[in-house]
This record gives C-alpha cells, structure tokens and sequence, in this order.
C-alpha cells in the first residue's frame, strides 16, 4: 500500500479517538506541537527514522521528549506507531491529520505572496475576498516576496489564484513573442 | 518572425495592462516529487484529467497518463534534464491535440504539429484531440470504393477499398515502405482534373513516421516532393532520436488529420509507419511509469493501443458524408517470425495483410509480395469489375505453379499440362514485377492482367514479358485508346470491349520481336 494511503489510515484512526474521548482540541494541539518538534530539530527526525536505533531506544526518546508535553492519548498514538514499525511516517500521518481535521471544519491554510507588507485593513479584505472565493474559513500565511513587483500570488490547496505584476509581464512576454504554440 | 511594430506593440501593452486590477489568473498547480527517464512524479494536480496536457519550467510539455491517489505520472516531450525536482506544474485544461485543417498538407510536422519544414507557422483551423473513440456500427457504411495503390500485384489479387486497414508486414529491408509511398504517389491521380471527371475523389495522405533514421525521413519527403506527392500530404515525424512519448503519440497525431478529412465527407490514407516501433515505445514509457509488464515485456494494454487507432479507420455512411480513413500500418517482423506478439496482435485488427518476404526480395522479385498468405478481407467489394473479371483466376493460376513450383528442376520430364502450368506461373510472377516510383494506372492494369492470365505471354521468352507488356500498353495507348477511356468511364468490360483487346494482342503478338 502506497505511504499516502497508510498516513491516511493512521491519521483518520487518530481523528477518531480524539473525537470518541473528546479530547479534540487537545489531541489536535499535541499534534501540532509534535509536528513543530520533528520539523525544527533535525535530529529528532534522523533518530526516528534511523533503522539502526532500536525500537526500545526510540520508545525511550519519545517517553522523555513528550510525557509532560502531551495528553496520554497522543503519547499512546505515537508509541503505537513506533510498535508497528510505521515510525518513519510519522510525519506524513500528522501532517495528513492536520489536512484531514481543516477539511472537515472547513478550515484552510492559504499561503499568499505579496511584494510589501499589507495593512491591517488591506489583510482584512484580502481574507473576506479569499474566503468568498474559496467558500471556506481561511488563516493567511504571509509571504513577503519582492520579486512578484506587486499585486498577490495565493495559493489554496492547488489552485493558484495569480494577480502579481510578475506573472502578467511574463503572459505578455509570451503573447510578444509568441514562443509557446500551444497557448494560443 | 514577422516585424513587430512599435504601435501594435503599445496597443497590446495597453491591451494586457488594462484591467490588470481586477484581473486575476487562476490555475491548477502541482509539485514535481521525481523526475528522470521522461517521466515526471507530480504531487498535486488534483483535478487533472488523462491524457492532459501539463506546463513544466523551461517550456517543457507533459502528459498526464497515470493518475494515483496522491501524485499523477507524467510523460515528458521534452528533454527531462530541464525539469527539477520540487518545480511548479501548471494544468492547461486541453487534453493532448494536434492542429488540422488543410493547410496542414505539404508539411512536415513534429506529434505535437510544430512545424519541422522550415516552410514557417501553419496557419491551421483548429485543434482536434488525438484521442477519440472510434466510430460506432450506425455511422459506418461497408467498404466500397478502391483505394488504387497503382501496384499491379495488390490491385489485383489483394484490393484495398477506402476505409480498409491492410496491414504491410514483413522483414527489414524487403520494401514495405516502399509499397506505401508507391501507394500515397499513385494518390496524385485522383487529384487530377481527370478523376474528378470520372467521379473519382480525391484522397488526401498522411506518412507518419514512427522511430526511423532522421535522414530516411528526409528521403522519404523528397521522394514525396520529387513526384509531385507532398502537396496532397502531411508528414507527421517522430524519428528516433525524439523521446518515447512523441513516438507514442505519433500515430494518434496522423489519424487525426485523416479523421478531419473523413468528417468533412472525403478521403485520407494514413501510413503509419512503423507500428512496432511504436509499440516498442509505449513499452518504454510504461515501464517508467511502473505500470505491470505482460507478454515480452509489453503492458497489458498493447492490444487496446493498437486496436483503438486502427477502428478509427473507417468508412462513414452517407449520412455522414460517406468520407474514409485507410489505414496501412506497417510492421517489422523479426527473421520472418509473423507469431510474434505484436504482429499477431495487428494481423488480427486489420483486415488484412500484405506479407513482403527478404527471399522472394532477393530472388529479384520486387514487390517482394507472397501472394499466397497476403489476403484483403475486405477490399474486393471495392475492386472495379473490369479488374475483378480479369483478375478472378490470377491468384489461382499463382497458387497452382507455387505447388508444382518444386517440380520445375525436372524440366521436360514433366507431362504437358503440368509444364503448361510452370510456364504460365513462371511468366505471370515476371510480369508482377515492378519498379519503386512506378505506379500503374488501374487501365493499363486491367489490359495487362488480361493478357497474363489468358495466357498470351505463352509464346514470349520469361526474359521479355516486362518489354512485352510495357511495349504492347504503348502500342495500345496509340492504336486503341478507346480501351483505356472505356474501362476509365465505364469500369466494366463489356464482351466488345474483351474481343477488341484480343484482336489487339493477337495483332500485336506477331509484331512482336524477341530479344537475342
């Protein structure tokens, strides 16, 4: 079975426990938390994945790092995850539980470029103007990005919604030169 | 390039930069996870349909062919050194096409319609995508009318209609391309003022050209041009030095400039030449793409790849407009070996064969066609009756002196009827020899196989029937041409018709002077 489908798995597994022992927002900020640790030090990542560590020596690891961070439930998950020999998708599995948990409250992560900080009032507007587009409750992650000359690029899952100065110079660059045959 | 002007340049600036506020561009994108081999691995494209076009950087083209649940494969046309891991993947929304329209004839084309010739851009109609369903049982008429390929020995025993799909399959080197451009030459005819005042149509032509040396296709064009072929003729190009998926789309590419043609109510030939090449190719990119391998290495779907681009051949009802699609799709065979996979697979889509044998090639007999296992399943409906009747016992004839053929060492020790027959045979293959670039109208067809199978090379020494023959169509052409304007109007023999061409070879049989 392809990793995709086996973080999915783990993933719902774990959403369902957290919503039968209504520990959700817990669960979901343990995981969170989780998911930072892993991206942030390097090291614990290696170590996890390592087929050399034993499965004890990791077990350790985890106890020490997360028994006073974490709800028992969370810890439990983990441990479970590491018995199953699944370790090393560790992180698929939480970032997928993120994915699953925004679909399912209608939450979305819009990553936008912009090429000079905006006002409060100019952000105000941009996240009503996404929100209608996307017809869900949007959190903007903030990219400052000089090269894109003005205007905004946001991302949302995969569509890219582009009104940036760059990519319209680049549209008329082609439609001068007339390069590419298959864009009429 | 055409110049561009300072003043068209401002208007489109304003034009582009107009609106920009409340213009925003919205697309599809996705990530490259792998990229290598001309196969791209790419997360995202959640709405990305099959066979769709996608955008790399660097102007690198792709398609989608696999669709999983997390990523999509794509098959790149373009070199895949240009493409990075982690790369944005844009959507076009168009499934894979190619430009059509008439001003596609007389040029040469990659699969994806750039134009190769130099001749500049072509100013094409529309595009049609290269995939489509075949036509159903209601929109299909039978076979009727003759697809002349001007080569005497398939006019008349092995008769190709218009929608027909007749398989060239043979070794390397015993001239299988060469039949088809003998045939796509002969086409020039029926674009002739001529044809059109006998009510013959005219049938358009696309070579498509599927792994082969650069330079071959270059003589293959000359070749073309050189008489006066190319202007009725679109050559779709995919050589050999061009990835596998150009390779793989190639003859998809053809059949839809044919099936443009056959919309509009006329004729197209498409030669694709080859098809195990091809399939060699599909190979190659499904086996990238981790698809399971079957028989030989081959995907489970090698069948399908070639039984749903030769049904699109086809000849539409009247309803339609009565056009048609020939297919002839050639296939290498390796050291004569017809049950191989793919050639078995083709044999039994197409209706019919053309088996070109290396021996009887080097024996000298060119076209080197064994006419014992070539068949047309089809095609005789479509001969014109005036070659029916002359050729109805050739084929017989043939196969009678093929089964005495391992007595002819025996020489004079052999009974009459039995010699009759070698000399009869021996003197029929001489005369269905013939010369590359050479093809013969179906009149002088008709006189010629009338004199071979009544026997009136019985006389002429073997050496001399292809002087004979040739000699007596001028004689005719000079003293008769009333012959060859009955059977070009008429297309039936009529028995005055029969008693005037006999008066004419007994005549011309006693004039005739054997060579020393």
């Amino acid at each position: 079975m392809s990793d995709f489908n086996v973080s999915s798995r783990y993933a719902s597994a774990l959403l369902a426990v957290a919503n039968d022992t209504k520990q959700f927002d817990v669960i979901a900020a343990d995981v969170e938390l989780v998911l930072k640790c892993f991206l942030t030090v390097k090291e614990l990542k290696v170590a996890i994945n390592s087929p050399i560590i034993k499965q004890e020596k990791k077990l350790q690891i985890i106890e020490a790092l997360f028994k006073n961070n974490v709800s028992d439930k969370t810890l439990e998950f983990i441990k479970f995850v590491i018995k199953k020999n699944r370790e090393t998708l560790l992180l698929n599995i939480f970032k997928r539980f993120i994915e699953i948990k925004n679909h399912k409250l209608g939450l979305s992560d819009i990553k936008v470029k912009v090429a000079f900080d905006l006002s409060e009032e100019l952000k105000g507007k941009l996240k009503s103007t996404l929100e209608n587009l996307t017809n869900k409750k949007v959190s903007i992650n903030l990219q400052i990005d000089e090269k894109i000359i003005g205007g905004f690029i946001a991302e949302h899952e995969n569509t890219v919604y582009d009104a940036s100065i760059k990519h319209s110079l680049d549209l008329l660059k082609k439609k001068l030169t007339q390069g590419d045959f298959i864009l009429n | 390039m055409a110049e561009v002007r300072p003043d068209e340049v401002t208007e489109i600036l304003r034009k582009q930069l107009s609106g920009f506020e409340n213009e925003i561009d919205i697309y599809e994108v996705g990530t490259v996870l792998q990229v290598g081999d001309g196969i791209a691995r790419v997360y995202g494209l959640n709405k990305a349909m099959s066979t769709e076009l996608v955008e790399f950087p660097n102007g690198v083209i792709g398609m989608v062919l696999n669709l999983e649940e997390d990523s999509v494969g794509c098959v790149l046309f373009g070199e895949s050194s240009l493409v990075k891991e982690g790369d944005q993947v844009k959507r076009t929304g168009r499934v894979a096409s190619f430009p059509v329209g008439p001003k596609m004839l007389g040029r040469v084309v990659t699969p994806l319609g750039e134009p190769l010739d130099g001749k500049g851009p072509i100013d094409f109609e529309k595009y049609m995508p290269i995939e489509r369903k075949a036509l159903g049982v209601i929109d299909r008429s039978p076979v009727k009318e003759p697809l002349q390929t001007g080569i005497t020995a398939i006019d008349a025993m092995i008769p190709i209609g218009r929608g027909q799909r007749e398989l060239i399959i043979g070794d390397r080197q015993t001239g299988k391309t060469a039949v088809a451009i003998d045939a796509i030459i002969n086409q020039k005819y029926t674009h002739s003022e001529e044809a059109k005042k006998y009510g013959i149509q005219p049938v358009y032509c696309v070579y498509v050209a599927v792994g082969q040396k650069n330079s071959t296709i270059a003589q293959v064009v000359a070749k073309l041009e050189e008489h006066g072929a190319m202007e009725f003729t679109t050559v779709v190009s995919a050589p050999a030095s061009v990835p596998a998926p150009l390779q793989y789309i190639a003859p998809y590419a053809g059949a839809t400039i044919g099936e443009y043609f056959r919309d509009k109510g006329e004729h197209a030939l498409c030669v694709y030449d080859d098809l195990s090449k091809q399939a060699v190719a599909y190979r190659e990119l499904s086996l990238l793409l981790r698809r399971p391998p079957g028989r030989e290495a081959y995907p489970g779907d090698v069948f399908y790849l070639h039984s749903r681009l030769l049904e699109r051949a086809s000849k539409l009802s009247p309803e339609l407009g009565g056009g048609s699609l020939t297919a002839l799709p050639i296939i290498e065979t390796q050291q004569g070996d017809v049950s191989a996979y793919i050639p078995t697979n083709v044999i039994s889509i197409t209706d019919g064969q053309i088996y070109l044998e290396s021996n009887l090639f080097n024996a000298g007999m060119r076209p080197a066609i064994n006419i014992g296992i070539s068949v047309s399943r089809v095609g005789g409906n479509a001969q014109i009756k005036a070659m029916k009747k002359v050729a109805g016992t050739l084929k017989i004839d043939l196969a009678q002196f093929r089964e005495l053929e391992a007595f002819a060492k025996f020489g004079s020790d052999l009974d009459k009827s039995t010699q009759k027959t070698l000399s009869k045979g021996e003197r029929l293959l001489e005369f269905l020899k013939q010369g590359q670039y050479e093809p013969v109208p179906v009149e002088k067809q008709v006189v010629s196989v009338f004199v071979g199978t009544n026997d009136y090379f019985a006389s002429i020494p073997v050496k001399d029937v292809k002087r004979f023959e040739k000699e007596f169509l001028e004689h005719v052409d000079l003293k008769y041409p009333e012959i060859f304007e009955e059977i070009r109007a008429k297309k039936v023999l009529s028995d005055e018709l029969i008693e005037k061409m006999k008066s004419a070879v007994t005549e011309f049989i006693t004039k005739f002077k054997i060579s020393e």
